[in-house]
């Protein structure tokens, strides 16, 4: 095609990009990892729930949110609330 | 992508951090005097605040849970309305103006979606004011329109000259009062700032519509620039529509105000994107196979008839766009046939000749003759067909730059884009940043130099409000948009 801006050199290949985190620190019961994320993509909806005090958390997710987004969310409304 | 290893201590402080309300620059308005910027007085809404989920809430979400589409909160329908179940979701904000630097220019994208799924973004209706010699809007083709939504897909397959259109054109989905709605671009103005040696694109104020068409992205510009590369369209032909605004000024000159595009209702949605090659820019295509007069053979040989003849006389056409932009398109095309031919076989042998009314006999000839050329001069092996097509695909009609700034010039560029950064309206959000050394277009000599200038410029300015240290990404820096 006709590409003005055409790469000269092949760019350095991509870095494989690690999976980010899926579990979070609880910031009710503080246990480590004790928290997980279920991404509802078809429903643009998220849901993070503790497996060990069950306190639970839900909210809007786009195409672009990662399961961090949906924790920081729910610190977001801790701390506020505090 | 940001780093792992800060995505637990991203939280942790976030714990800790001050909420919204309290932040000390969440009350601000910011002014630029004598360029620089103060605070003023009144301030800004505080953003909304979340309610505490509650145990009756945690009933509320369960029972919502089961029926989620009823209960979700809407915020607002612009793009920033990610809803939050069972309490309202506000932007966040920067505590500085983060400063984020890349080599490939696509790879700003990285940078720029994180914000956009944090929130320190809207989703829609940004402006992004792009200082660089090259407008980087050609359109991809090998990416399938409805792709646009997949981020994974635009992070490995964009590239430098492409990686802006499919943020215009951007298929959202957003839960909207419960209901998932479509939205189309996460920008909905490109301000293009170059000098006036880059002559691309006419400057101007150029409205168009830009949607898809049997799931390739498409406009109705009738600007060479997008004709060239056959992704014209007319308007009826275009489906999921959207308006875009694509302004183009020379910001070589002492009368570039940015008032003239951005006022303080941008002030949430703006991205300010500097490429170094701004500055000073080669043309790394001039350098390639040199001893065979290459590039010059190519220009020859990839010429087109274009339409701004037909357009300066007053006549065109809705068809003669469309005649143009399918010439073009067999053109390229055929041309890539032959180049793709000898990139295999190594020889015209075995390559059937190509339409003569597409591939005029003495094309072909400058062809063979570049061929011989180039084989003349250069061992075989060392012949890329593949990179030589690419290299002639850019010597349509208003081709790449080539300005090496000298000492004295850089000065004058340095004073007009310090001039600007004082006149902004707004600060932006954010600022992200292209190198393009490894990809010759700024000049490595030069590279290091334009960036601590530029940097020390973007401080003078802003002072406080920018981050002290800038996210070196070409170096490998970690980052995390939620520690900004």
């Amino acid at each position: 095609m006709g590409r003005r801006k055409s790469k000269r050199k092949p760019p350095p290949k991509r870095k494989n990009i690690e999976p980010l985190d899926q579990q979070f620190n609880c910031p009710f019961c503080n246990h480590e990892k004790s928290c997980e994320v279920k991404m509802d993509k078809s429903r643009n909806t998220a849901k993070i729930t503790c497996r060990v005090c069950l306190e639970d958390f839900q909210t809007g997710i786009n195409f672009l949110s990662e399961p961090i987004d949906v924790y920081n969310d729910w610190v977001d409304a801790c701390e506020t609330a505090n | 992508m940001e780093s792992d290893t800060l995505d637990q201590e991203s939280a942790a402080a976030a714990l800790k951090k001050l909420s919204p309300s309290e932040s000390p620059e969440s009350s601000k308005k910011w002014e630029p005097t004598s360029g620089e910027w103060v605070a003023a007085g009144g301030g800004e809404e505080a953003p909304p605040t979340k309610r505490q989920k509650t145990a009756d809430e945690k009933e509320e979400n369960r029972e919502e849970d089961e029926d989620s589409e009823e209960s979700v909160d809407e915020e607002e329908d612009d793009g920033e309305g990610i809803v939050q179940i069972g309490g309202t979701i506000s932007p966040r904000h920067f505590q500085r103006i983060p400063v984020f630097i890349v080599d490939y220019h696509n790879d700003v994208l990285e940078f720029i979606y994180r914000c956009f799924a944090t929130r320190h973004l809207p989703l829609q209706n940004n402006t992004l004011v792009h200082f660089d010699s090259h407008p980087d809007l050609v359109i991809p083709r090998h990416i399938a329109a409805s792709s646009t939504y997949q981020k994974e897909t635009m992070l490995n397959e964009l590239s430098i000259e492409n990686w802006i259109m499919p943020t215009l054109y951007a298929e959202i989905e957003n839960n909207v009062k419960g209901q998932i709605k479509k939205f189309y671009g996460h920008f909905n103005r490109v301000v293009w700032l170059k000098n006036s040696w880059c002559q691309q694109l006419p400057t101007g104020r150029h409205d168009f519509k830009v949607g898809q068409k049997d799931d390739r992205i498409g406009v109705d510009c009738p600007l060479d620039y997008f004709i060239a590369d056959g992704n014209y369209c007319t308007t009826e032909d275009l489906q999921d529509a959207k308006s875009v605004e694509l302004q183009v000024h020379d910001a070589d000159n002492e009368s570039l105000n940015p008032n003239e595009f951005l006022t303080e209702k941008d002030a949430k949605g703006f991205v300010l994107d500097i490429d170094l090659d701004f500055f000073s820019t080669s043309n790394p295509f001039l350098e390639i196979y040199k001893d065979a007069d290459c590039y010059n053979q190519l220009k020859e040989i990839f010429h087109f008839e274009s339409v701004e003849k037909v357009k300066k006389s007053g006549t065109a056409t809705i068809a003669d766009y469309l005649a143009t932009a399918e010439r073009r398109q067999t053109q390229l095309d055929a041309l890539k046939t032959i180049f793709w031919h000898l990139e295999e076989e190594r020889n015209f042998e075995g390559l059937e000749k190509p339409d003569e009314t597409v591939v005029t006999p003495e094309v072909y000839a400058k062809i063979v003759k570049l061929a011989d050329q180039l084989q003349e001069k250069y061992p075989d092996d060392e012949i890329d067909w593949h990179l030589i097509f690419d290299s002639g695909s850019t010597t349509d009609n208003n081709g790449l730059p080539h300005h090496i700034s000298i000492a004295e010039e850089l000065e004058t560029y340095f004073a007009n884009f310090k001039r600007f950064l004082q006149r902004l309206p707004v600060p932006p959000v954010a600022i992200t940043m292209a190198h393009s050394a490894q990809d010759d277009y700024c000049p490595q000599d030069q590279v290091a130099f334009i960036e601590e200038c530029v940097l020390r410029l973007l401080k003078e300015v802003f002072g406080e409000r920018l981050h002290d240290k800038a996210i070196l990404h070409y170096m490998d820096d970690p980052w995390d948009v939620m520690k900004l």
